[in-house]
Formats: C-alpha cells, sequence, structure tokens
C-alpha cells in the first residue's frame, strides 16, 4: 500500500485486493493520512484487482468525517472489475470517480470538496 | 451523412417527402404523412432499445398524427396482469399515477368514447382515464398495454383509428423487447449484486476461519455491513456494551440509553427496519441517531448483540438482496463469537481441570501410603477422593515412647483452596509434633491461631486429635467439631468420642478439654469424615452413624483392611446410581 503526496493530495495506490483480510492495511493508510492532517485523499486503483464489501465500508466509515473536515475520498484509474462493482452497488454516486490520477488531483483544484 | 450508412428507410421518406409536398388533395396528404410517420417510427425503433425512449417516442408519434391533447400509456405488469399507468406526454393529470384500473379482457378491442357498442371494461378505462380512445397494444395474442389518446376538437375517425392501430402493431413489439432487455438489464444487475456478496461473504468466511479474536470479528461485521449498504453510520452492541460505532460520534449519554436497550434489541428475530418498530421510546432513540436497520447476532439460541445500520447513503432503501447478505454476514460473525466464546469457556475449563489436578496431587502427597506398623495394633485407612477434590485428611504420627497421634480430619471447602489449608495443617501438625511433649490441647490451640491467622473466617478445620499408648491401649482424644468416632466394645456397646471443643480456625481462641478411653482387645474403633456418614440414598436419606454401626457390627473379629473394605462397599451400596458426593475417609483401629 504506497502513500505519497501530490501537492496537498494524499494518493493512495493499494496493490492487489482488498479482502476482508487486507482492509487493515487500507485502514491504516487512511486513518494515517487523517492523522497526518491530510483530508484531500485520492485512491489511485491502477494497481487494484478487486474491492471486497470490506474495503468499501472502510471508506464509508471515513467518509463523513474526511468531507467534515473539508476533505473528500476520490478515486482514480479503476479497472473495470472494481468500476463495475461500484456501478452495481451504486457507490460511484457517493463518490467521485475519475479517469486518471492527474485528473483526480486536479479536480481537487478545480471543485474543491465541500 | 453518406448514403451508404442511412438506414434504407429514411432514404426513401427523402425521397417521399418532396412527392407529398406536389399533391393537392389533403386526404392523400394526410395518409402520406402518417406513412412517414410510420417509416420515422420504425426507423428510430430499430436503434433503441431503452424503454422510456420508446414509450415517450410512441406518445410524441400518437399526438402527432391525431393533435391528441395528450396521449398516455398503460402497460401491463407481467406478474399482476394488471394494466399500470407508465407514461404520458401533454396534458397532464394529477391523478394519472395513482389510477387503479380493472384488470383487462384476454382481447380487448379498439374503443372510442360515443362507440355504438363499448365493453364495460373499455368504458371504464375511458371514463377513469379521461381520454377519448383507447387502443389495444398486442404483441402476438398477448396483451402488452393500452395506447390512451386524450380528447381533442374532433372525434377519432376511421382513418385516425387506422393510423392508431399500424402504431400499436410495431408499439407493441418494441415496448414488449424493450421490457424484456430492461428486464435482463435488472436480472444482469442483480446476478452481479448476487456475486458480488458471494464472493464478499467468501472473503468473510475465510477471514473468520482464521481463528481471530473478538475485536477483528467486530471490525470484520462493520466494514462489510457498511460497505455493502453504503452507510456511513453503524453503532455494533455486543455483550450489552457499545463496542464500535463508526462514521459518527456518540455522546457518553447516548451511549448508555443504547446500552440500556441493547438487551431488547439483541432479541429482534433476525432484522428489522427501524421504520417498522412498534411506536415507542426504543423506534424514537433509534431513529433520532439516524440508524435505520437493526440486524441481530444471533447463532442458535445464543444472542450476542445486534448491528445498528444507519440509512443506504446511495439513497435506495434496502432491497430483500441486501437483507439476505446482512442475515447472512449475521449469522457467520455470530457463529464466529459462539466459537470464540466456547474456546474460552474451554480454557476456563482446562484451568479449573488443572488446579484440580493439582489440588488431588497435593492431598495424595500428604496422606500416608502405608499402615503405620505399630506393634500389636491392626490400624488401616483410607481416602478416596471424589471428582471435586475436598480436603479430607488423616495422619499417623509417631511420638516416641509407644506413643502415636491417629488423626482424621475435614477441612472446609474444596479445590486448591481447601488442598493448600490442608497442606499447611500437614506441616504445622509434623512441625509441633518435634516440639516435644504438647498435649493435645496444647496442638489444637496452637493450630487454631495458625489457621484463623492465615485463613478467611469461612476456611476452618474439623479434626479428631488421639494420642494411643500402644503398650496400654489408653486412646487420649479431643474432638474438634469432628464426626464422633465410633467404638464399639465386645459388649457390643457403642462409644461416641465426643470431647473436644469447637472447630479450628473459627474463633480466635478456643477452649477445648481431652478425653480418655482405653481400647481393649475385640473392641472396633472406626474414624470417618462426613462424606461417610452424609452420603444420601436415591431417596435422599443419610447413611448417619447408624448405617456405619451395623457394618461395623457385621464384621466384628476381622482385620481393619477388610472392615475397611466392608465400609466402603456398604456406603456405595447404600447410595446406588446417586454415587459418592464427597470425599470418603476413614480410619480403623483394633487391638491384635
Amino acid at each position: 500500500m504506497e502513500s505519497r503526496q501530490v501537492g496537498d493530495v494524499t494518493v493512495i495506490s493499494p496493490r492487489g485486493f482488498i479482502n476482508a483480510h487486507t482492509v487493515r492495511q487500507f485502514e491504516q493508510a487512511l486513518t494515517q493520512a487523517l492523522e497526518d492532517g491530510h483530508e484531500k485523499i485520492l485512491i489511485n486503483g491502477s494497481g487494484l484487482a478487486y474491492i471486497a464489501s470490506a474495503g468499501l465500508g472502510v471508506i464509508m466509515g471515513f467518509i463523513e468525517d474526511v468531507r467534515a473536515k473539508g476533505g473528500d475520498i476520490r478515486l482514480a484509474e479503476l479497472n473495470d472489475t472494481v468500476f463495475n462493482i461500484f456501478e452495481v452497488l451504486g457507490f460511484n454516486h457517493l463518490c467521485q470517480v475519475l479517469a486518471s490520477e492527474q485528473e483526480g488531483v486536479e479536480s481537487y483544484q478545480a471543485e474543491p470538496a465541500s | 451523412m453518406s448514403s451508404d450508412t442511412t438506414p434504407a428507410s429514411y432514404r426513401y421518406q427523402e425521397a417521399l417527402a418532396p412527392l407529398a409536398r406536389r399533391i393537392d388533395d389533403p386526404k392523400v396528404q394526410k395518409k402520406l404523412s402518417e406513412v412517414l410517420a410510420l417509416l420515422d417510427f420504425n426507423s428510430t425503433l430499430n436503434r433503441s432499445l431503452e424503454l422510456p425512449e420508446i414509450l415517450d417516442l410512441v406518445l410524441f408519434v400518437a399526438m402527432g398524427e391525431t393533435r391528441a391533447a395528450w396521449a398516455g400509456l398503460l402497460l401491463r405488469d407481467g406478474e399482476t396482469k394488471r394494466l399500470v399507468p407508465s407514461a404520458r406526454r401533454g396534458r397532464g393529470d394529477e391523478r394519472w399515477a395513482s389510477l387503479d384500473l380493472p384488470e383487462p379482457p384476454a382481447e380487448p378491442t379498439i374503443s372510442g368514447v360515443g362507440d355504438p357498442s363499448v365493453s364495460d371494461w373499455a368504458k371504464s378505462v375511458l371514463t377513469l382515464t379521461g381520454s377519448a380512445l383507447l387502443v389495444p397494444l398486442v404483441k402476438s395474442t398477448r396483451l402488452v398495454g393500452v395506447l390512451l389518446f386524450g380528447d381533442r376538437g374532433e372525434p377519432y375517425g376511421e382513418d385516425d383509428r387506422l393510423f392508431a392501430e399500424s402504431l400499436c402493431v410495431t408499439a407493441a413489439a418494441s415496448i414488449d423487447n424493450g421490457r424484456i432487455y430492461k428486464e435482463l438489464q435488472t436480472l444482469n444487475r442483480k446476478l452481479s449484486l448476487k456475486v458480488y456478496q458471494l464472493d464478499s461473504l467468501f472473503d468473510i468466511a475465510r477471514e473468520l476461519n482464521r481463528s481471530p479474536d473478538i475485536q477483528r470479528v467486530r471490525e470484520v461485521l462493520m466494514t462489510n455491513a457498511m460497505g455493502h449498504v453504503l452507510t456511513t453510520r453503524a453503532v455494533l452492541l455486543h455483550d450489552g456494551k457499545v463496542a464500535e460505532q463508526r462514521g459518527f460520534t456518540l455522546s457518553p449519554e447516548e451511549r448508555a440509553r443504547l446500552e440500556r436497550v441493547s438487551r431488547e434489541l439483541s432479541e429482534i428475530p433476525e432484522d428489522q427496519k427501524v421504520s417498522e418498530l412498534p411506536e415507542g421510546a426504543l423506534r424514537d432513540l433509534l431513529s433520532g441517531l439516524e440508524l435505520d436497520t437493526v440486524v441481530a447476532l444471533r447463532s442458535g439460541e445464543s444472542s450476542h448483540g445486534a448491528l445498528l445500520l444507519g440509512a443506504r447513503a446511495a439513497g435506495k432503501s434496502l432491497a430483500e438482496e441486501d437483507r439476505d447478505f446482512l442475515r447472512s454476514l449475521a449469522s457467520q460473525a455470530a457463529a464466529a463469537l459462539d466459537n470464540l466464546r466456547l474456546t474460552r469457556e474451554w480454557i476456563e475449563k482446562q484451568k479449573i481441570e488443572k488446579e484440580m489436578a493439582l489440588a488431588r496431587e497435593i492431598q495424595a502427597r500428604l496422606l500416608p501410603d502405608s499402615e503405620p506398623g505399630i506393634e500389636g495394633w491392626d490400624i488401616a485407612g483410607i481416602n478416596i477422593p471424589c471428582l471435586t477434590v475436598g480436603g479430607d485428611y488423616f495422619d499417623y504420627v509417631p511420638r516416641g515412647d509407644d506413643r502415636h497421634w491417629l488423626v482424621i480430619a475435614d477441612v472446609s471447602g474444596k479445590g486448591t483452596g481447601a488442598a493448600l489449608l490442608m497442606a499447611s495443617v500437614h506441616a504445622a501438625l509434623h512441625a509441633l509434633a518435634g516440639i516435644g511433649d504438647i498435649s493435645l490441647e496444647g496442638l489444637t490451640e496452637r493450630l487454631n491461631e495458625i489457621v484463623y491467622s492465615s485463613t478467611e473466617v469461612n476456611r476452618y478445620v474439623t479434626a479428631f486429635f488421639s494420642t494411643l499408648d500402644a503398650k496400654t491401649g489408653e486412646l487420649v482424644y479431643l474432638n474438634a467439631g469432628h464426626c464422633y468416632p465410633l467404638l464399639l466394645r465386645t459388649s457390643g456397646d457403642v462409644e461416641r468420642l465426643v470431647k473436644g471443643g469447637a472447630v479450628v480456625g473459627m474463633l480466635e481462641e478456643l477452649t477445648v478439654g481431652a478425653g480418655k478411653t482405653k481400647l481393649e482387645q475385640g473392641d472396633l474403633l472406626v474414624l470417618y469424615t462426613d462424606g461417610l456418614s452424609e452420603t444420601t440414598n436415591p431417596a435422599g436419606e443419610e447413611f448417619e452413624d447408624t448405617g456405619i454401626i451395623e457394618v461395623m457390627r457385621s464384621c466384628r473379629g476381622k482385620a481393619s483392611r477388610e472392615i475397611m473394605a466392608r465400609l466402603v462397599s456398604g456406603v456405595r451400596l447404600y447410595a446406588a446410581e446417586a454415587g459418592l458426593a464427597d470425599d470418603l475417609t476413614l480410619m480403623v483401629v483394633q487391638r491384635n
């Protein structure tokens, strides 16, 4: 789980599967970003093969808190499988999904989160 | 657009349009316009499979050619077979969406207001909807729906009806295809969701099978429920406490209020919408916290708590599939919590058994492992431990000059505590034996001080101390609250050795006084603990000392070991299926 800063946006890049077992690392990466005072979060899904419901649950658990602090959690570069899951569940209506990391980072400049 | 890619029907329209302008006869013009509209309609329908688009197109074409003030479509529901208002264009009507229409006949016919013969059904639909013309949409004898035309300045003539019917032939097929396509899409979506749910459940099962701790089970439960329901708030009540809260913070007051209702919540059968709870404090509390759904955490008979979830963020309410998923998730988590509970209990049991084994070992080590071997005497002793370890004790301590202490005692309580107290009594007894000529009164008082000061008030020892002079047969004894030893004389008389005082270790100061008797050849002395006298038969009656005396009388003249065996088998026979409930200890003393 790689995490880096692009300007004031924290880009988290999970690799492989986020499932009930690996979800803790994902949760830790998000917790760490928030503890460091970073609220603009972009999840780069280019290395993400699959996300089980536990992973979505973690995002759901953070999102209100993040938005209340003026930040957001956005996603970019999702593969078809992951995007399909988002669509089926309606998750794409809750979180912005961008085509590329660059677009994701720029989306924070163009349209600062709430 | 090049002519290669333009559909033939469009090119046909293009060719017809200039011709239409050249015709003077308005009737022919009208017909041509209708034909063009139908052509256009067909071409467009061929490109679209989305139902809302198809419906709009049908309505616009219908209104365009007939100049109706409005047009509407009633589609037949696949399950209920009833007609449902599905689309409407032109002048609106507030009642439209909530219209309740009669069930259609198998083969309805085109009907208009003022027609000479109109079926009751058609009349009723025309009246209810306020329409002027009704055209059935039939696809190969199956009724798909009804196209309604609103009023216009003039009645609908033969030509209008012919056009409407032509329109409906194509429309019926398209709408049907559109519906099938839509159903397939819905099914596909449901299927994808189901697959995802199964994947998740499998993922969860794998994680829960890694023998996680309680915290991990809680996390798995929370994150998966939130991820599936897409809610930003959730609370987990586990064993009466708020174990987890995510997405929001409960005030201490709210937390306490939730914990007070946790029992009530965990008794909800499976899952329950908060809005469907009976009106009252519980519903008010949950809806005040914006919690929408309660899922019970139950495995078989055992209840662990409840999962409370906020509203779905995507807006839609929970579908049956979502509730299925939540129920499966909850039962998996409950089963995992069950396993953890059982494991905890098992470890607890193992600990107790270990403790018991230790206590038993202490007891076994402290008891004499052979007869005292006093010349001229036949003495035998035994301790039969029960399932639970008690604090029975007996001992022979040589005192020099042919004198021996014969001791039997019963430490209150059971388990390690009793075994340890017994060990200290044993240690003190042997230590005191080393300090020369100590009287039984002195011995008892010193033991009392030791036990009193080193234990709780509820721990005490009943004991029978005695000093046997092997030469003379004189027995000095002190009975500290113990069961009376029985001395059966050759004459048949029974003496009970009662003199002494209170139990050891209960009172700070003890007043005791020894008794004295003499054992002759043929006399039989039996010391025992209450495990022997208080054993009950299946009717609940105690063996008592009368039972012991009976056995003693029956085996006079036998060796002490034999008499001991008879007493043990006698009391076992008496207890029958009730079994022995306590340790059983006894000592048999006879002069050769």
